[in-house]
């Protein structure tokens, strides 16, 4: 399947190998999502469901196995290079963020990750596009 | 938006939160349990904002969850993973006669299975 945006072979990571804690915690899985598509992923505690996200993300090199991701391998691409073109949200709410910057500010630091503008240039359509999409969830943002 | 991320809450962080993963139009969107540690009024808001988002962007979503409901509920398709194998993967006609008891159901049996190696 090539119109994959994310296609996922043989994916392998075993854990302290060898050892009397050895865990297989992904095996041989295959994963193919089209472009777009929404994707719900459930698993018991251990199941492997974070080990995979960490392997897409690069936090991890796998055993064997290949990731692909708009068509290139990603593989063994570095974590930061990945960054760029993947998102990622953990339970831990303040991961990822600086607690003494202001939500736009904050914004604009995501946003100036990939695109080369400067700064602090949120620029007025995007700032009103999140006011708008915040104050329709009425969480008080 | 004025306000520091530091001092919001929960749900507050996690729509902001959700909002910088996304605003650079990431191809893939990796979502690990991220309205786990709400509670039930704030992660139905944070599900409704991830809903909306992906929709309106088009971005392909991984999203891990424990909510039965939720995995039916949002997007298109539900796997589940056991053992580092993906065991279940349902989509369609299948996933829209699926209920949340019997997803359960097979996650305990998944679960059992496991526990009897
Ligand atoms: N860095 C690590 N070193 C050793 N073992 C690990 C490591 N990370 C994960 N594991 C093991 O790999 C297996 C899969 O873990 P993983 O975190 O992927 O599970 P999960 O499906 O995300 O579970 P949960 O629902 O609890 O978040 C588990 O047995 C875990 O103990
Ligand atoms: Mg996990």
């Amino acid at each position: 399947m090539n119109d994959c945006e994310l296609n996922i072979q043989n994916l392998t990571k075993c854990f302290e190998k060898g050892t009397a804690n050895e865990k297989v915690a992904l095996d041989h899985l295959n994963l193919m999502v089209p472009a777009g598509q929404f994707v719900t992923v459930l698993g018991t505690n251990g199941s492997g469901k974070s080990t995979l996200f960490n392997a897409i993300l690069g936090k991890l090199r796998p055993d064997e196995g290949t990731i692909l991701l708009g068509g290139e391998d990603i593989t063994r691409q570095k974590d930061y290079k990945r960054a760029l073109n993947i998102g990622c949200l953990y339970q831990n709410p303040l991961r990822g963020t600086a607690p003494d910057m202001t939500i736009e500010e904050n914004l604009a630091l995501a946003y100036t990750r990939k695109s080369s503008r400067s700064f602090f240039a949120v620029n007025r359509r995007d700032s009103a596009y999140f006011r708008e999409l915040l104050a329709t969830l009425n969480m008080g943002l | 938006m004025k306000t520091r991320m530091g001092l919001l809450s929960g749900g507050q962080r996690q729509a902001a939160s959700l909002l910088m993963a996304t605003i650079a139009k990431p191809r893939l969107l990796l979502l690990d349990e991220h309205t786990a540690a709400l509670d039930p009024g704030a992660a139905d808001k944070v599900m409704e904002l991830t809903k909306r988002i992906t929709a309106e962007q088009g971005i392909t979503t991984l999203m891990v969850t424990h909510d039965m409901d939720y995995a039916l509920s949002i997007g298109t398709r539900t796997i589940m993973l056991s053992a580092g194998k993906v065991v279940m993967d349902i989509s369609g006609e299948e996933r829209e006669q699926m209920t949340s008891g019997h997803l359960a159901e097979l996650f305990y049996t998944a679960r059992q299975k496991k526990l009897g190696q």
